[in-house]
């Protein structure tokens, strides 16, 4: 498993054997297809609103996240929050970074 | 390391957030285009109603040929909320402006996204958005067109005007 990038408490692999991701929530890993990646982008880009933010900072704290096709459920508090959606952005800017380098 | 996201999606990313947007826009004009629909059936403009009946289905047409493109290009198309519809229009002049400016708001969004297709060297959604470029100019030319006949029709009764409005483009 190659690294792809990690943060305070999430680190992901790519793997190019088993055609895929890992994702590395601290207390397991979780196998992750490319399009289960885009859809945790989508709700990392939802979470990053300031409403969302304001929200959980206001009511509970805590977000219940379904991910992998309801396969795993994962808790956050708000700092996790802000860590998993620059995480989010940090996988993608890597991937990215390497699609450029490679092309170049 | 290996370039497994490339071989996976065909598009770029921010271009594909770009184009989720795009639907966005064009679902909430089908919806708009509706109620603009009712507003002149409720009051017998027909050849106006069938337009708007005709628009509404065009604009998620629209939104359907970019939502399968992101999907086919193996990116995540999202179905989007629609909110804020209005259904209180005071005339039928007031109803094609507002559709022109519409329009126009359309056109250069799609404008937005052709900048960034080349600014991201994404030259197969810049190809797919060129049908887009087309067909909005179309679109503006017939609602221009429409404005022009109730500048010309004067005083003239609405079902006058309403007679002449086009039902196929």
């Amino acid at each position: 498993m190659e690294l792809i990038f990690s943060s305070k408490y999430y680190t992901s692999y790519q793997s190019s054997t088993d055609r895929c991701y890992y994702i590395d929530f601290g207390h397991k890993t979780v196998k992750i297809s490319f399009c289960q990646l885009l859809s945790l982008r989508y709700k990392a880009k939802k979470m990053s609103s300031i409403e969302y933010i304001e929200e959980l900072l206001t009511h509970n704290d805590t977000v219940l996240l379904a991910l992998c096709d309801n396969q795993h459920l994962i808790l956050f508090d708000t700092l996790m929050v802000l860590d998993f959606v620059d995480f989010i952005k940090g996988t993608f800017a890597m991937i990215e970074l390497n699609d450029t380098l490679l092309v170049s | 390391m290996e370039n497994l996201t490339r071989q996976e999606i065909s598009i770029n990313l921010e271009v594909m957030d770009m184009l989720n947007e795009q639907i966005a826009k064009e679902q909430k004009a089908s919806s708009l285009y509706l109620a603009m629909a009712s507003w002149c059936d409720q009051r017998t403009l027909v050849k106006s109603a069938s337009f708007f009946y005709k628009q509404a289905e065009e604009e998620r047409e629209h939104m359907m040929k970019i939502f399968r493109f992101i999907n086919d290009a193996g990116g995540a198309a999202y179905s989007p909320k629609v909110s804020d519809i209005t259904h209180e229009f005071s005339s039928l002049r007031e109803i094609f402006e507002l559709t022109l400016n519409h329009e126009i708001s359309v056109t250069q969004s799609i404008y937005k996204i052709v900048a960034k297709c080349r600014q991201v060297n994404d030259f197969g959604s810049e190809n797919f958005l060129m049908w887009f470029v087309a067909e909005q100019l179309e679109e503006e030319e017939t609602i221009k067109d429409i404005l022009d006949m109730f500048d010309l029709s004067g005083d003239m009764p609405l079902q006058y005007i309403d007679e002449r409005i086009p039902v196929e483009k």
